[in-house]
């Protein structure tokens, strides 16, 4: 199912908004730091915002079109919203919370019953606790599976992660991606989190003041921003698919292609080994002449350079070695090295600096 | 003593009934002023405050031209309903809702406005309709400072005079309460039957708020 937003005009003060986009993937990832519009966005959806103008088609439902006066209220959506802080409602306990979103449903077995939706969430044992006794992670849990057992047609996460410490947010992602894979159900996922896009989305789109600058898969996205402004929202990064081959001392053998990375095995839960590998495109040293040379990176790469495109200080460089790996260098450095596509180039990469990001 | 008995009685009847009376539509005004826009809400907001600024006694008068029995409203209601209110006990229930309403309608609307407004959007997003999202998420959420107006606006109307003389008189056996009885029983030298009563509205106004705050400290997760 399609969220197709046309035309959406929407002003207040200074700030306006204005979307034309068609979100097709499975989780799309609405990326924008915070005064992007994102919440207008979100609230717009959910239908809780009217927009000025423009119409919001969520596959053939007509959700919104301002020029034919149609308005559908949120609770005639079927739009899950989990917002940053989950928003229980604090004079109802864990089991009451559900409840009040069940109503429409009635509490129905099934792949959106109670049931099914608290052992996936592993939630069964909260059911009795109040929203102030819960953690944080346990609070987004809850919040999300209030959302799912409304039996939504889409699923909208506001920064569902964003009040959460690292260990918790690590501790809650593997839900996100288990609800991904067991409904059937579109989701916009909002965050200001490179790590969140790539371990979650499909598709991300950026949003800048109330502007949307591109949309695309993640890893072109990264790896290919449309302008300067996205490539300093969202950082040049190498996002590639990889397989973790095996490990010692901490460190962990991915292969990327026909290419081999070391990384460091701490960022990864044991016994992962599908990744996203992402680099960061200035965490990427290139050189010409890598057999004579000592270095303490443990990674060494031998590629050709594709490309070589010249920012206003900065070239970004796509260099292939197996995969296609993306540096950025000052320009001063890419003319000593006399850079251009077809040229035989060396890549450094230190074992820190290969983010190992779990995919499944 | 039967008359103290029947003063406090009537006393603790009255403030009950009008505090009931004015329950339904301080609620729904509170939260009209509190999430809501519409046209014409300075008037009716200043128009609910009206009582609490000026003296009693005016509204006392306000009350009487409007309910006597050639105003405006006194002629509807002896017409269309065949009942007198002025100089009853009809307008002891009557003086003391419109004097009481205020403090109700003005805690109410801080409570409303207390209530995150994000619960009830996420609350609507699960498919409650705004009826449901006021009377499971926003009533309950706003239940202490609607419960700390009802005790305060049932004070008011226990102790209320001004405007209660004004309309209903001071009829012995028919419109006096424990506030009126005391200024009666003063006027009349009886001095040790207005402490009595003096005693009587103490007690009653302790037994309200021990009753709040039982009601305030039960069941809060």
């Amino acid at each position: 199912m399609t969220l197709a937003l046309q035309g959406v005009r929407w002003a207040a003060g200074a700030f306006s908004l204005a979307i034309d986009v068609e979100f097709g993937g499975r989780v799309t990832g609405l990326f924008g730091v915070s005064g992007s519009g994102k919440s207008s966005l979100v609230e717009i959806v959910a239908g809780l915002r009217r927009p000025n103008a423009g119409t919001v088609k969520l596959g053939e439902t007509v959700l919104t079109d301002v020029a034919r006066g149609v308005h559908l209220p949120p609770e005639r959506r079927g739009v899950g919203l989990v917002p940053q802080d989950g928003a229980l409602f604090p004079h109802l306990n864990v089991e009451g919370n559900l409840r009040f979103a069940e109503r429409r449903t009635g509490g129905a077995a099934g792949l959106f019953g109670r049931e099914h939706v608290c052992e996936l969430l592993s939630i069964g044992d909260l059911l009795s606790r109040w929203p102030a006794d819960l953690s944080g992670g346990e609070r987004q849990r809850v919040a999300l599976a209030r959302a799912l057992v409304s039996a939504p047609h889409l699923l909208l996460l506001d920064e569902p992660l964003a009040a959460l410490d690292a260990a918790r947010k690590a501790a809650v992602l593997p839900y996100l991606r288990r609800i991904r894979d067991e409904f059937r159900l579109p989701i916009l996922y909002v965050s200001h989190a490179s790590e969140e896009m790539i371990a979650l989305c499909d598709e991300m789109a950026v949003l800048a003041g109330g502007r949307l600058l591109q949309c695309g898969p993640v890893e072109e996205v990264f790896r290919r921003p449309a302008s300067h402004d996205v490539a300093r929202i969202v950082g040049v990064e190498t996002v590639c698919r990889g397989q973790i081959l095996g490990g010692e001392g901490g460190l962990l053998t991915v292969k990327i292609g026909t290419a081999r990375l070391i990384g460091l095995a701490e960022q990864l839960p044991a016994g992962t080994t599908e990744v996203f590998v992402s680099i960061r495109a200035e965490d990427v040293v290139l050189v010409r002449d890598t057999d004579a040379l000592h270095t303490s990176a443990r990674n060494h790469l031998h590629g050709v350079v594709r490309s070589v495109e010249c920012g206003s200080s900065t070239v970004r460089i796509e260099v292939d070695c197996g995969f296609p790996l993306v540096a950025l260098l000052t320009r001063q450095a890419a003319e000593e090295l006399a850079l251009a596509p077809g040229i035989q180039i060396g890549a450094l990469v230190k074992a820190p600096h290969v983010h190992l990001i779990p995919r499944s | 003593m039967g008359d103290v008995l029947h003063v406090t009685l009537f006393t603790l009847g009255v403030a009950t009934l009008s505090t009931l009376l004015i329950l339904p539509p301080g609620v729904a005004l509170g939260w009209l002023l509190a999430r809501r826009r519409w046209p014409g809400k300075s008037v009716v907001e200043t128009l609910v405050a009206l009582p609490l600024v000026i003296p009693p006694v005016a509204t006392g008068l306000i009350l009487l031209k409007l309910f006597g029995r050639r105003g405006l409203l006194g002629r509807l209601c002896e017409n269309v309903f065949g009942v007198e209110i002025v100089f009853t006990w009809k307008a002891v229930v009557l003086a003391t809702a419109v004097m009481a309403l205020p403090l109700l309608v003005r805690a109410a609307r801080v409570a409303f406005e207390e209530v995150p407004t994000r619960l009830e959007n996420v609350a609507r997003t699960l498919g409650a309709g705004p009826w449901r999202v006021f009377f499971a998420i926003s009533l309950p959420l706003a239940r202490r400072g609607l419960l700390a107006g009802t005790v305060l606006a049932f004070a008011r109307a226990l102790g209320e005079f001004g405007a209660t003389v004004m309309v209903a008189g001071m009829i012995p056996g028919e419109t006096i309460t424990l506030a009126l009885g005391i200024y009666h029983e003063v006027q009349l030298g009886h001095d040790a039957t207005a402490f009595l009563l003096l005693g009587l509205s103490v007690v009653l106004a302790f037994g309200a708020v021990t009753l709040s705050e039982w009601l305030l400290r039960r069941k809060t997760p």
